[in-house]
């Protein structure tokens, strides 16, 4: 898959959601696509939402597995999606069925959210369940 | 309404104690205020560490009246928030707005506080920063330098229309304001930001005075601390957008880093706020898009008892309320460290905690928290270790009687939080850990259930007498983890003089910062939050006050409960100076190598230092590291000083000195130069390492005996550096549990203390699937790497060789990172931590949260060794006695191709080096014919046969890098020559190429032939005239000539 986003330069994927629901809202929020930008070595991970998200001090951070991205934007502004910026290495290194978070803040415990220990509580912070990663899921366009 | 009754009930018990009349700071002023605006366009500014243009617009609000200028400064910046709005009440965050979009202009939104400090003779300046708010997710740091950056720039702006005036102001303004005199504000994320401008203007030499900085509900990325200016945070308690009130760490950090810092920290806690409703652009109803309560953001239905608005009885403020409370509390700090207005000290100072009326809150609605500045306080106990439950930072005993838990926590990265299991880090926002591995606030954690339960810190004699104070002060909160929901708490405060009287006063008659933390919400509220209790020392009635014994804390009023404390501080109004008190550790306390590193841990900021190190040797440094060169057992002494006199510590038999005996060295001794052979025997166990300095210095080489030619008498030094025996800690294997491979991230490791250094040599580990694996050591989960090593680890079991050099530190983390993991663990809860060998080295647990004594992660049966010892270093000496007279010829210059005569005289035998171009290397005379500069050496020896050497140097005037020939093949017409010449070839009829060159080289004519030629004529009349040399070269030859023009 690696190797094929690499030689396609711009490929685009699409991204099925076992879940993909609000957690605190009836309005979707959802990957919506998954591609590999000009320069080769970053990927444009995309959630696009139906309503809006929440432009403030905080930060929204997205949790794949154990471990989370921060950089983002909204393209050209637009509040109904956020486009994640992930190092093609980190991408690389992520585990099938690793659960996708999106969360508005960023928790330290959010971060250690990898079946260790005490799970009794979830994820810190308004957040939005986005499904699973899984490569199986994943399709060329 | 429970909480409401509680707050009433709160202002009649309060309405007992004495209060001085403080002013309201929130009533208007006397000034007539005016307003405008500029705009430069949405993309005027290119800050430096931004990649977008940005907008440079503002406003103003001024005094009409500008004749008593100039006026001190505001300035303000709002947070991120949408940019652009429609007609419709749609937003976006695009910037510049386009279409049918309009700016939000959120720089409007702080009007009437502009206007209000306007009103006392403030300029207040509010600037926009839209665009940083549109791409500021997408640059490391949020934008936060880029904030401060636009910030200068409006500045920048200000000064010149101060000085000369310009458009759009013309000459309203010049010398109406006061560069020197800032205050500034930033809301939300320009919270962090107007903490970076303050750093950036200090890096700029501070062109701009900045005097007093307010954060509001803001950011704290990136944790930068500003320290030697008064700040003051504020903490809304119903903060939906930055719901861990995160800002808080701005006064938590920058309480003890800087020594020199005098000024005041202030935290303002207001327990009905919200993060919007400060700015009237972002508050429902007052602006037509993009506004929110954004306690929704945490709370969707607005159901929290405390904060959700649809909670009957909660304890929301109203917009104007908050705006209110900002106005008083706002003004109050303004006034006082801008204006000078010391008379709402007492406010910012918790002398009166009874809300300006102005304010419309009641006591039990909004808390501060105030930190004294070095000068004006003295610290009893700073809850900021381990050690501090029995010492504390007066070097007194801290102890208590029958607590159920007293423990301090946050101080270290394997107990960042002090609440347990279930507790979200956003509900104790002292330790929440925003991504920057820096920890939070140190406290103590108490817990009692009987009335005989207490906590006492005593009091050393120098500082008994505390008429000298005006207060004992500390920060507590309630810990709602461990105390009966919605109970407010309430002990006393009892000071004890040196014949044993006591006094006692109840906190609830100062404070009610012992409020039970409202609200339910999941895993955001209740939260803790440190509030100052500030008790007047007069009030401790009926002791000697000039002799105090102890402060202690006791629980004899709420049968059981819990707080959290921190920073129990004596404080004065004025400036308090005390003699230092000294005292020191040393890194190790015995030592094989003899090195030591000392820590002075001196209070009240010594200014010298004076070092007795027991063995004759002295020290004025701070920390230094000394050597002892010989074993004993010696007594150490600091002795410090500052202004207002000096203290001893001395450490009684403190370092105790066991290295190897000394070789035994073993000199040479030569005549002239020569090489010298130095020996010397050791013990045997160990190796010996020659070196050129008795400490420090260059290790030369290793062995019994160490060669080197010398020309003069030399000193060497030689230790024997004897290896410690390697030792095992840790499970020896993965068979003592249960647990499997683990690679679902990087984020697991062990942590483990060193109390002495050591060589971690190597661990055992077990892989599923060989590669290559990165170890790190860091100084805490998330703290800074300090090893980092890639290793290729085969699948299966193996050991791993790593060799690390380990300093003394508590709470050093070691784990894995990077995509390979796949390593054995054991997580059934059968380590038995900690795995340990005393004195040196301490495996403590996993960083798995709540349960980390149940993970043992990846890294078995740890070998390591001490450092070597050292042997005392041993002079040995290589004696070069004096040779005998010698001459030998001056320094010659000659052309190329030229031979000159060298000679030496006075010994018997000779040898010159090198030998290029001598006629007789072993003779005393030689010719020398060289073909480039060169040195030549001559070793001369006598009878005795001792032997000296002498240098002499022939210079090459005209070398052009060619193989000079002795005999040349071809003549050149006339020489000297006016410009034309004649060349008559000889035997050289095939040549390819003629070069003509100066003496020093430089090529200056090329001519090159195809054919045969016997003679030519050459034109080099536009040459200068001088020498010249004429090459003449193919394949097989070259040959040269000299020439001169004239």
């Amino acid at each position: 898959m690696n190797k094929k986003l690499k030689n396609a330069g711009l490929l685009f994927l699409f991204f099925f959601l076992t879940s993909a629901v609000f957690a605190q809202s009836a309005n979707a929020v959802a990957v919506s696509l998954i591609t590999l930008d000009d320069d080769q070595e970053t990927v444009r991970v995309s959630i696009k939402t139906s309503e809006s998200f929440i432009v403030g001090a905080n930060r929204y951070v997205l949790h794949i597995g154990g471990r989370h991205f921060l950089m983002n934007e909204h393209p050209e502004g637009s509040l109904s999606e956020i486009v994640f910026f992930v190092p093609l290495s980190d991408y690389e290194t992520l585990k099938d069925q690793s659960r996708i978070i999106l969360v508005y803040g960023f928790y330290h415990d959010n971060t250690l959210k990898d079946g260790e220990g005490d799970q009794s509580s979830d994820f810190l912070g308004k957040h939005w369940s986005l499904g699973k990663f899984t490569k199986q899921t994943l399709t060329s366009k | 309404m429970k909480l409401r009754l509680i707050q009433f009930i709160g202002i009649l018990l309060l309405s007992g104690a004495s209060f001085a009349q403080t002013p309201d700071p929130g009533e208007p002023g006397v000034y007539a205020v005016s307003s405008d605006e500029y705009d430069f366009g949405d993309e005027a500014f290119g800050p430096p560490t931004f990649p977008d243009l940005v907008e440079v617009t503002g406003s103003v609000h001024y005094p009409t009246d500008l004749t008593d200028g100039p006026f001190p400064v505001i300035l303000i910046l709002h947070g991120r928030h949408s940019t652009c709005y429609n007609g419709g009440g749609g937003t976006s965050i695009a910037w510049p707005c386009t279409g049918s979009f309009s700016a939000i202009p959120s720089y409007r939104g702080y009007n009437y506080l502009a206007e209000q400090l306007a009103s006392h003779g403030y300029i207040v300046i509010s600037v926009s920063a839209n665009s940083i708010s549109s791409t500021d997710n997408s640059t490391p740091d949020y934008g936060m330098r880029a904030r401060g950056e636009l910030l200068q720039h409006h500045l920048d702006l200000w000064n010149d229309w101060n000085d000369v005036g310009g458009d759009p102001f013309g000459d309203l303004f010049v010398g109406k304001l006061d560069m020197d005199n800032i205050g500034t504000m930033g809301h939300s994320r320009g919270g962090e930001g107007v903490i970076e401008h303050a750093l950036y203007n200090r890096e700029l030499g501070s062109p701009y005075g900045i005097n007093a900085v307010l954060t509001l509900a803001p950011v704290d990325f990136n944790r930068p601390i500003l320290n030697n200016i008064p700040i003051m945070n504020i903490a809304p308690y119903c903060d939906g957008d930055v719901s861990d009130l995160q800002g808080v760490h701005f006064y938590d950090d920058a309480r003890y880093i800087d020594d020199s810092d005098t000024t005041p920290k202030h935290n303002l806690m207001m327990l009905g706020a919200n993060h919007n409703f400060f700015n009237t652009v972002w508050t429902p109803g007052e602006f037509p898009a993009g506004t929110a309560d954004d306690w929704r953001f945490v709370d969707g239905t607005q159901s929290d008892e405390h904060c959700g608005t649809s909670s009957p009885d909660n304890g929301r403020f109203d917009a104007e309320t908050q705006r209110n409370s900002l106005l008083a509390y706002g003004s109050a700090f303004f006034r006082v460290y801008i204006g000078g207005e010391t008379e709402f000290d007492p406010i910012l100072k918790v002398e009166d905690v009874t809300p300006p009326v102005s304010s419309t809150l009641d006591g039990s609605e909004i808390f501060m928290s105030y930190h004294p500045g070095n000068d004006k306080r003295v610290d009893v106990n700073r809850t900021d270790s381990e050690d501090t439950e029995d010492t504390n930072t007066l070097g007194e005993a801290a102890s208590e009687n029958g607590l159920v838990i007293y423990d301090i926590c946050g101080d270290d990265f394997g107990e960042q939080y002090c609440i347990g299991a279930g507790a979200g880090s956003a509900q104790e926002p002292h330790n929440k850990n925003g991504g920057v591995a820096v920890l939070g606030l140190s406290q103590l954690e108490i817990e009692w259930n009987s009335a005989d339960d207490w906590y006492r810190n005593d009091i050393p004699s120098f500082m008994e007498d505390f008429t000298n104070f005006d207060a004992v002060q500390f920060r507590a909160s309630v810990n709602f983890d461990t105390s009966t929901p919605d109970v407010d708490l309430n002990f006393t405060v009892e000071l004890t003089d040196n014949t044993g009287a006591s006094s006692v006063v109840a906190v609830e008659d100062y404070s009610e910062a012992l409020y039970f933390p409202p609200g339910d919400f999941g895993t955001t509220l209740p939260r803790t939050m440190h509030n100052t209790v500030s008790i007047p020392v007069e009030d401790f009635a009926g002791i000697d006050l000039t002799n105090v014994s102890y402060i202690r804390f006791l629980f004899n009023d709420s049968g059981n409960g819990g707080i959290l404390v921190s920073d129990l501080i004596v404080s004065s109004d004025e400036p308090v100076v005390f003699p230092p008190i000294a005292a020191f550790e040393a890194n190790v306390t015995e030592t094989c190598t003899g090195e030591v590193v000392f820590t002075d841990n001196s209070a009240f900021t010594p200014t010298e230092w004076s070092w007795i190190f027991g063995d004759g040797g002295t020290s004025d440094e701070p920390n230094p590291t000394y050597f002892y060169a010989s074993n004993g057992t010696y007594t150490v002494a600091l002795t410090v000083t500052n202004e207002a006199g000096d203290d001893i510590s001395v450490e009684t038999a403190y370092i105790v000195v066991d290295r190897p005996e000394a070789p035994v060295g073993t000199g040479d001794e030569i005549c002239g130069e020569g090489d010298v052979v130095v020996s010397a025997v050791g013990s045997g166990a160990g190796v010996l390492n020659w070196y050129d300095a008795e400490e420090g210095g260059t290790l030369l080489d290793a062995g019994t005996d160490y060669t080197e030619y010398v020309t003069e008498t030399k000193d060497y030094w030689v230790e024997e550096s004897v290896p410690n025996d390697v030792l095992s800690v840790g499970p020896p294997d993965n068979t003592f549990g249960s647990g499997s491979f683990f690679g679902a991230n990087d984020l697991r490791g062990l942590f483990f203390n060193a109390y002495s250094p050591f060589i971690l040599e190597s661990v055992r580990v077990y892989a599923d699937g060989g590669g290559d694996r990165n170890i790190q050591i860091l100084d805490g989960d998330g703290g800074a790497v300090i090893h980092s090593v890639v290793v290729d680890i085969p699948n299966g079991e193996s050991v791993v060789d790593l060799n690390l050099p380990i300093d003394v530190y508590s709470g050093y983390y070691m784990k894995i990172t990077g995509g390979l993991v796949d390593l054995f663990r054991i997580n059934d809860g059968s380590p038995e931590y900690p795995y340990e060998i005393p004195g040196i080295v301490a495996l403590t647990g996993s960083n798995v949260a709540d349960t980390p004594l149940d993970f043992y992660y990846f890294f078995f049966d740890w070998k390591i060794r001490e450092p070597d010892c050292l042997s005392p270093r041993v002079i040995v000496t290589a004696t070069v006695e004096a040779g005998f007279p010698v001459t030998i010829s001056d320094n010659v210059t000659i052309a190329s191709g030229e031979t000159t005569t060298l000679e030496a005289t006075g010994g018997i035998t000779y040898s010159w080096s090198p030998t290029t171009g001598l006629s007789d290397p072993d003779a005393a005379i030689t010719d020398a014919n060289p073909t480039e500069t060169t040195t030549y050496t001559c070793s001369i020896t006598n009878d005795d046969d001792c032997m000296v050497s002498a240098e002499v140097t022939v210079t090459i005037d005209g070398q052009i890098g060619v193989d000079e020939r002795a005999q040349t093949n071809f003549e050149i017409h006339p020489n000297p020559s006016k410009g034309i010449v004649q060349i008559q070839l000889g035997e050289l009829t095939d040549l390819d190429k003629i070069e003509v060159y100066t003496t020093d080289g430089k090529l200056v004519f090329s001519q090159e032939y195809q054919n045969q030629i016997e003679n030519l004529t050459l034109d080099l009349s536009g040459l200068a005239t001088g020498v010249y040399y004429v090459k003449l070269s193919n394949d097989e030859f070259e040959y040269q000539e000299k020439l001169v023009l004239q």
